[in-house]
């Protein structure tokens, strides 16, 4: 089959399987029959056309969908809508905000060294080195003396260097080891 | 799209259940077939069409009352067929297989075979291993005989994707057929030629 052939015989295909045959047409028709070749080639594509309609025919022939078949779609059309797996989740969903700024607001109750706004607490340059920020509960109530504080207080992790204040935490502190601090 | 369709859309929209009826009985068949010709189980087939009509009435206010819903149907139908057979579908035998399997018949003499129950049965195979856009081209075009246009609205792709579908899957179905009779075995012959012989 020559290349020319080949291409008359693509193109005659597509005209016959897609209901292009017009005037345009004509030169290739003309050539199809003069050419055994393009002929069996396009006389092959019907063929198998004509195979695939009998054999997607023979798939539905006989059927048809059963006399019930309306009876349930309206069943079912009138039933009320099972929710969606979107529409279960929908209600948590919308509490999923509440939930959220709850968790964060106990979380910085419970931690409060997790609030990133928190100003914290320093020692100014000629402080000492701790400073009680806040006091609980006296403990161990000995002789008439509170020898221990449930303490909020802050200190510097290197006394001698300065006034920057490090961190601060509650502590059960002795009172000897506040010797020489301030108060509030 | 027909008056008689279209008042059938807003009957139905307006929560008519004669209407649906009406709607039901104008286009089961058409949904009805091109399940039953993808899915090839009669008892799936309904079931898909029963989805179809359930969700068509579920969603009646979002159809277009401009245009056949037909188009829609087939395509929600075509759908619902891939997503559940996707689900259920043992492993085609792939075409090489089918024309290993063919090859004996094949040889002996090809213009009855071409014609024999075989080839029907292969190409059927065939049909079921063809991807499923392809698969779905070819009932379009060949067993409801939609056009061009008609069947690349339904499937959602313009024209030229519809035909090339078609073209791709007559290429692979052509595959299945005697070697002898795939490309014209001998070289380029005029009819002048064989007179003259």
């Amino acid at each position: 089959m020559t290349v020319r052939c080949e291409r008359i015989a693509r193109e005659v295909i597509e005209f016959f399987r897609f209901g292009d045959l017009d005037a345009r047409s004509a030169p290739h028709l003309a050539h199809l029959a003069v050419c055994i070749d393009c002929r069996e080639a396009v006389g092959l594509d019907r063929t198998l056309v004509m195979q695939l309609q009998r054999a997607l025919a023979a798939r539905v022939d006989g059927h048809a969908a059963s006399p019930g078949a309306w009876i349930e779609i309206r069943r079912r059309a009138l039933e009320p809508e099972a929710p969606t797996l979107l529409g279960r989740l929908l209600p948590v969903l919308r509490l999923a905000p509440v939930g959220a700024t709850a968790i964060v607001v106990l979380a910085l109750l419970v931690a409060p060294n997790l609030n990133p706004f928190r100003v914290q607490p320093h020692l100014a340059a000629g402080e000492p080195t701790w400073r009680i920020l806040e006091e609980v509960e006296a403990m161990d109530v000995a002789d008439g003396v509170q020898a221990r504080w449930w303490l909020r207080y802050i200190t510097v992790s290197a006394p001698h260097t300065g006034a920057v204040a490090t961190f601060d935490r509650w502590e059960l502190v002795s009172t000897s080891a506040l010797v020489g601090g301030h108060s509030r | 799209m027909t008056e008689s369709e279209t008042g059938l859309v807003e009957r139905m929209q307006s929560g008519d259940l004669q209407a649906f009826e009406e709607f039901f009985v104008t286009y089961q068949r058409p949904v009805y077939l091109t399940a039953l010709a993808i899915t090839r189980d009669p008892f799936l087939a309904e079931e898909i069409l029963q989805d179809c009509f359930v969700k068509a009435y579920r969603v009646r206010h979002r159809l277009r009352t401009d245009v056949s819903p037909l188009p829609w149907l087939q395509r929600v139908c075509t759908n619902l067929c891939y997503s559940r057979l996707s689900r259920r579908r043992a492993p085609l035998e792939p075409l090489t297989d089918l024309i290993g399997n063919l090859a004996p018949d094949l040889s002996a003499r090809p213009d009855e075979v071409v014609e024999s129950r075989e080839i029907v049965d292969v190409l059927q195979q065939g049909i079921d291993a063809l991807p499923p856009k392809q698969q779905t081209a070819i009932i379009l075009y060949y067993l409801h005989g939609y056009s061009l246009a008609e069947a690349a609205e339904i499937a959602g792709c313009q024209v030229g994707t519809m035909k090339s579908r078609i073209h791709y899957a007559l290429r692979a179905l052509r595959v299945l057929l005697p070697v002898a009779r795939r490309t014209p075995i001998r070289g380029p012959r005029r009819l002048a030629d064989e007179r003259r012989a």
